[in-house]
């Protein structure tokens, strides 16, 4: 982290001419950095500029979003290995539980369940999956890739209706929501039971922290 | 048997026909034809505004737990509904199982001097029933719903009934808001909720639960279709346009409007009962003006659409310094209740009742998601616990409410609503007060004061009430104490709109013990 700042900090200096920031946000993406890296910076909130945007619009571009909800089928396992690899991703640098086979196969389930019923989500998958490949492609490691894809600063006014917009509010953010509490991580932070997690019968003691009267 | 046989020997010929036509399929209209179908020969038809909808399935829970999505944004009034000061919009749902369907299934029974409103502050009307009367009917509703309580809190007398399932255990959430009550010597007690104790898994998605513990009339009817068959008919997206009348007292049956495919229709039957909830009963009624109703079904009086109530909320919260128990919200309902302002003491000025918890003050799928580290979610988490607090008032009447026939149609092919309302003065000083009440309440919890935050929302269509209300004579009211249309002989109402007043309680519970009551009745 605190080489990562360091590479920023030079950068920063290098790239401020008057009131115009010149940042190369592709190389910015290449150190894994994510938005908290980018607060603690004075590079928060710049414009992106010059060749930074050649790979992130393409991710951004509205032009052409393949997704079409009536498309209904089956998740191939690759692609779904792809997208569970998220959930490995937030384990480890959450520091949630890691062991996650058992886990995996709701996790399959759901996501066959949400592709093959109308309005389907198999194209949001396939569209997710694509940038997940490309940005796997771009830069060193998974997990940098997977920080870039969740926290790569966009212009949020324009985030919404683009690939990425799609792929973070309908699957990536779905995921971690689907992965807190039915994978159980929330146990780690101390607590019992969390919404969505089936804690059992209420009357049943452990199913959730009661409050002696 | 009688009429069953009836039926079977002409049942070809007169298709559109029903024994008890029933207009709305929310938990009145539920609650009746189970009484009716139960213990009864009746062939019953239901009319459903609204579309079809599945109860219990994976994947409306699926998105609702990780999409967060409105799964019952489609089926909420359209936005010419909305009213400044008695909104409608996504208060009450146009479904199979109607509102039911988005409740949070809290019961509490309505109390004594509930029914004795105008007697006792002069304001309102006072039911022609009173709570002894009420209270088997109320305990059979209990049953029906699957309501878990605390069977021995007497307050309101249950005359030895057993709530079907025990009370919630408070949460540790509970003890926080449960320290500062007793600090403040406020008494409090176990939610009484239709939550169905064997099945319940304290999975926190209420909204939509997964195996059907909470009650619903979606899913009641799902299993009325299964246990009664061709006796029960359901026609969704149908509905009903008018009362047909022959002469002044016999209602002959209904025209209805096949949404599907735009067609007209009607249906005869020996007896009607409208359970279109507050808005569209009146509405009806007024809408199936003639020549002997010149004004309106049963608006001889000028009664009907008039006295409209609700429930004006109020809520605080604030943040209390440190976690150390790292506190959440586990249980995803409300465990506990204070009636202590639920009181005849306070009835002149309006009772209200509340209920609160402590939890975490974002979700930890919220913090990854702003990229929050581990270390920092910790002592986030650590760091404070959210305290809040919830509650609503009865509302008097004010001579302005009223529901009218407004112009134009909805998108149901039903008139567009008119809502006219006032304000009482007597209402708003209690809010107030009330809200001082949770300023003191949080404060007392070891909530900072500069960050406490209050707020109030007026009434809304969720609990709204009166205007079609009960009444001894046809001079103050339009239905009466069976239910019964006053100057009919097989017209009745089963909703809140037959509520002479509101009371502070959520109305559900004694809605489904008048239509208890109703069944009883009729069979």
């Amino acid at each position: 982290m605190g080489q990562d700042t360091d590479e920023i900090e030079k950068l920063w200096k290098g790239v401020t001419m008057g009131t115009t920031l010149r940042v190369d946000r592709r190389t910015l993406l290449k150190l894994g950095i994510s938005t908290g890296v980018l607060a603690s910076v004075p590079l928060a909130g710049c414009a992106i500029t010059g060749s930074a945007s050649d790979f992130m619009l393409e991710f951004i571009s509205d032009s052409e979003i393949p997704v079409n909800s009536d498309r209904t089928g089956v998740l191939d396992r690759e692609s779904f290995e792809t997208l569970a690899s998220l959930c490995d991703y937030v384990a480890r640098s959450w520091q949630l539980p890691t062991e996650l086979d058992a886990y995996f196969g709701q996790l399959e389930s759901d996501l066959q369940l949400k592709s093959r019923e109308a309005p389907a989500y198999l194209t949001e998958y396939e569209n997710a999956v694509q940038l997940v490949d490309r940005m796997r492609g771009e830069l060193k490691s998974d997990d940098q890739a997977w920080s870039a894809l969740l926290f790569g600063e966009l212009p949020e006014d324009e985030l919404a209706p683009t690939r990425i917009g799609r792929a973070r509010s309908l699957v990536f953010s779905e995921i971690i929501a689907h992965q807190i509490p039915l994978s159980g991580a929330f146990r780690s932070f101390g607590l019992v039971n969390y919404r969505g997690y089936f804690g059992g019968p209420y009357a049943s003691v452990g199913s959730y922290r009661r409050g002696a009267v | 048997m009688v009429r069953m046989l009836l039926w079977a020997a002409i049942g070809g010929a007169l298709s559109e026909m029903a024994s008890i036509i029933i207009v709305g399929s929310g938990v009145a209209g539920t609650v009746l034809a189970r009484q009716l179908l139960a213990n009864g020969d009746h062939q019953i038809t239901m009319f459903e505004a609204g579309p079809e909808f599945a109860s219990g399935n994976r994947r409306i829970w699926l998105d609702h737990l990780v999409g967060n999505n409105r799964i019952y944004e489609p089926f909420v009034d359209d936005p010419r509904m909305e009213n400044e000061n008695f909104g409608l919009r996504g208060s009450r749902l146009f479904m199979k199982g109607g509102t039911t369907n988005h409740w949070g299934g809290l019961t509490p029974r309505f109390k004594p001097e509930d029914f004795e409103l105008k007697s006792r502050t002069g304001y309102g009307a006072d039911w022609p029933i009173d709570y002894d009367e009420m209270a088997p009917w109320y305990a059979r509703a209990e049953i029906l719903l699957g309501v878990t309580g605390d069977s021995d809190n007497d307050d309101p007398p249950r005359y030895g009934a057993r709530y079907p399932f025990p009370a919630t255990e408070f949460t540790l959430g509970d003890r926080v808001v449960i320290d500062s009550l007793e600090s403040l010597e406020i008494s409090y007690g176990h939610m009484s909720i239709a939550r169905s104790g064997d099945r319940c898994i304290t999975t926190g998605t209420c909204d939509y639960c997964p195996v059907n513990a909470r009650y619903t009339a979606l899913f009641d009817l799902d299993q009325l279709q299964i246990e009664y068959g061709d006796r029960l008919t359901l026609r969704t997206e149908s509905p009903v346009t008018r009362i047909l009348m022959d002469g002044k007292r016999r209602t002959r049956g209904v025209d209805f409007l096949d949404l599907k495919t735009g067609a007209p229709g009607s249906m005869e039957a020996e007896a009607v009962i409208v359970c279109g909830g507050t808005f569209e009963s009146c509405k009806l009624l007024l809408s199936s003006a003639g020549t002997d109703w010149v004004d309106g079904i049963g608006n001889d009086s000028g009664h009907v659409g008039r006295h409209l109530i609700g429930h004006p909320v109020f809520f605080a919260s604030g943040v209390r310094p440190g976690n150390p128990d790292r506190i959440a919200n586990e249980l995803g309902f409300d465990s506990l209740i204070s009636r202590h302002f639920d009181s005849p003491e306070y009835q002149h000025k309006g009772k209200m009742w509340f209920s609160g918890g402590a939890g975490m003050t974002s979700s930890l799928e919220e913090l990854i998601l702003a990229d929050v580290s581990r270390s920092e979610m910790n002592a986030s988490i650590a760091s404070g616990l959210m305290v809040s607090l919830g509650g609503e008032m009865e509302q008097f009447e004010s001579p302005e409410n009223r529901v009218t026939l407004g112009r134009g149609k909805t998108r149901h092919g039903l008139p567009t609503t008119e809502i006219h309302v006032g304000v009482h003065e007597i209402n708003l000083q209690a809010r107030q007060e009330h809200v001082q009440t949770f300023v003191e309440i949080l404060k007392t919890a070891g909530c900072k004061e500069d960050g406490i935050e209050t707020g109030a929302l007026n009434p809304d269509g969720a609990h709204a009430s009166a205007t079609c209300r009960m009444s001894r004579s046809d001079a103050d009211g339009v239905v009466d104490p069976n239910l019964q249309v006053h100057g009919t002989d097989n017209l009745y109402i089963c909703s809140n709109a037959v509520f002479p007043s509101i009371a502070a309680a959520n109305p559900t519970l004694t809605l489904a013990a008048l239509a208890v009551r109703l069944g009883d009745y009729l069979n």
